[in-house]
């Protein structure tokens, strides 16, 4: 019924299992994360090596439309560490569309003691 | 309701949670099904100044099972995208909105469909797919049908899509169902606790009646879902998804980053609301049917059935018996876990196999029923509910004379059902629904207006 939408199709290859950038975490990585803040926190660009987890893909606006809020951030740029609770030093790694586990008990500690 | 607000965690979280989800043939095109999964319950038509929209941080996923493994074999996910022609005016619209693409439409929403499919990868079949806007009122939205029906768009391969504001098409005396099951039909038979507040029958009263929805609909040839001609029986759910981490600034928008986690789930009407207990329904929401094994025991052995006798004292003794036999419910399991068998219903299977997983299941060669009985096989009309679910059929009835063990003979002859249990009802129909259903997709009526909504 609609004519006025001009539908554009593209294949893409299926997301492969496992979570890039995986084997690229390092203790020093992390490390420069806590230093930005807090259990479950979000660093902007604390791992700028790692590789870039496949994106969804994005409706387009129309021209001359702002997206929803003007400046939203970009959230493939952000990495959140949830440092778990279980006191076994598990820190889980989020970043774009990707989530790595990691065991440090030291660093779990350090950043545990930067919120008190 | 059939899946409205029905676990603690996605009652606090509307858009992204499922309502009801719709599968069939469609009766205007039967070599294609219709599957429609909503989203957003109970949406006060004038919901201004911020009208009801998807969640443009939420994944919705209709998923089709078509080897019975309870495994989604082909999704189509639905992203979606919203932007703002103006920013400096607290307006959603500024003059009438004449067209999808009107200037004084100022927040609209668009989509991208993907299909995916486990043994083959991912392709987007479109993108930039326009949403209709929410039906304001006569001088906001005039001639609202055509703007909406303007949003249904044709896509390669003889498929259809739509997403968008509705009219909810689902009938429940919620009111009553969730007063200890006093259903007003029947409320003077009612134990009433002893209050004795009621003593004659009165109508049901449809408590979703002049309210919305947000549905996604997909109309696909059958020859896309199917396994093989010999498999014509495919199952059916929807999810929603959000990414598993979130963090909120008071300066910029949420981050949202991590996988996308499943928080809302949805194949057959009510199974989550009234099967499965309360301190488990967030789970289930997270899991795929799968691993509904471990809920079977709620559906062997529901709730309802042992509660029905004690509320309608002396109505429902052959129930009662049943409850206090023990006897697992192999009908309920059938209905809801793994289909119908052949041999059971003459004519008639829906079944996908051992495994137990509640899915909405859906034989693909039965043809649309030419008078059609709401009250689907257990009125004799092998069509509807379930067989997948029409947008008309009466769910709410069927399920209960099923859990009142109207269907437990299918299993064991030597039962009787009481004669309550052909006779159980909320008291609705179709007809308690303002909108009327359309004949061609998408099949759930227009969308109330804010303006004449709530009258």
């Amino acid at each position: 019924m609609s004519g006025n939408d001009q539908p554009t199709g593209r294949s893409e290859h299926p997301q492969a299992p496992g979570h890039p950038g995986q084997s690229r975490m390092s203790r020093r990585s992390l490390l420069g994360a806590a230093g930005v803040g807090a259990a479950g926190l979000a660093a902007a660009g604390a791992f700028g090596g790692l590789a870039a987890a496949p994106a969804g893909a994005a409706a387009e606006p129309a021209h001359g439309d702002h997206d929803r809020d003007g400046e939203r951030p970009d959230s493939g740029d952000h990495v959140v560490v949830h440092v778990r609770g279980d006191r076994v030093g598990e820190l889980d790694v989020y970043r774009g569309t990707s989530h790595s586990r990691v065991q440090d008990p030291d660093l779990a500690a350090r950043l545990r003691r930067t919120i008190r | 309701m059939s899946s409205h607000r029905e676990a603690p965690e996605i009652s606090k979280d509307p858009v992204a949670d499922s309502t009801d989800l719709y599968a069939f043939v469609s009766p205007d095109k039967p070599d294609t099904v219709t599957l429609i999964a909503n989203y957003i319950p109970l949406e006060e038509p004038p919901g201004g100044p911020n009208f009801y929209e998807f969640g443009e941080d939420v994944q919705y996923d209709i998923n089709i099972d078509n080897d019975g493994d309870g495994q989604p074999d082909i999704t189509y996910r639905f992203t979606f995208h919203t932007t703002v022609r103006d920013r400096d005016t607290f307006l959603y619209n500024t003059a009438p909105i004449l067209s999808l693409d009107s200037p004084s439409w100022n927040r609209r929403q668009f989509y991208t469909v993907t299909l995916i499919k486990s043994d083959w990868g991912q392709q987007v079949l479109a993108h930039g797919l326009a949403c209709p806007p929410c039906n304001i009122g006569p001088l906001s939205t005039p001639n609202y049908h055509n703007l909406a029906a303007s949003a249904v768009h044709k896509l390669a391969g003889g498929v259809k899509v739509f997403a968008g504001q509705r009219a909810e098409g689902f009938y429940v005396d919620l009111g009553a169902i969730f007063d200890l099951g006093n259903l007003r039909p029947f409320q003077q038979l009612h134990n009433q606790y002893g209050m004795n507040v009621f003593t004659k029958p009165a109508p049901g009263v449809n408590a979703t009646n002049q309210l919305n929805v947000h549905s996604i609909a997909i109309q696909v040839p059958i020859s896309d879902l199917v396994r093989s001609g010999r498999h014509p029986v495919i199952g059916v759910w929807t999810t929603a998804s959000r990414q598993g981490a979130s963090v909120r600034n008071a300066d910029v928008a949420a981050v949202n980053v991590g996988p996308f986690v499943q928080v809302s789930r949805l194949g057959n009407p009510l199974f989550n609301e009234v099967i499965v207990p309360m301190g488990r329904k967030d789970r289930w929401n997270a899991l795929p049917p799968a691993d509904d094994k471990r809920f079977a025991s709620y559906v062997t052995h529901p709730e309802l059935a042992a509660l029905l006798p004690g509320l309608y004292p002396g109505v429902f003794p052959n129930l009662a018996a049943l409850v206090q036999s023990g006897k697992p419910r192999a009908d309920l399991q059938a209905i809801l876990l793994t289909g119908i068998p052949s041999g059971i219903v003459p004519g008639f299977t829906n079944f996908t196999g051992t495994v137990l997983a509640d899915m909405l299941r859906l034989n693909t060669s039965i043809r649309p029923a030419s008078k059609p009985n709401i009250l689907g096989v257990v009125g004799g009309d092998l069509a509807g509910y379930p067989n997948g679910r029409r947008v008309f059929d009466d769910v709410v009835t069927i399920e209960l004379r099923a859990i009142a063990g109207l269907t437990y003979p299918l299993v064991d002859k030597t039962f009787t059902p009481d004669g309550a249990a052909s006779a159980v009802t909320d008291g609705l129909t179709p007809a308690s629904v303002k909108a009327p259903f359309l004949n061609k997709f998408p099949y759930l009526g227009v969308a109330y207006d804010g303006f004449f909504n709530p009258s």
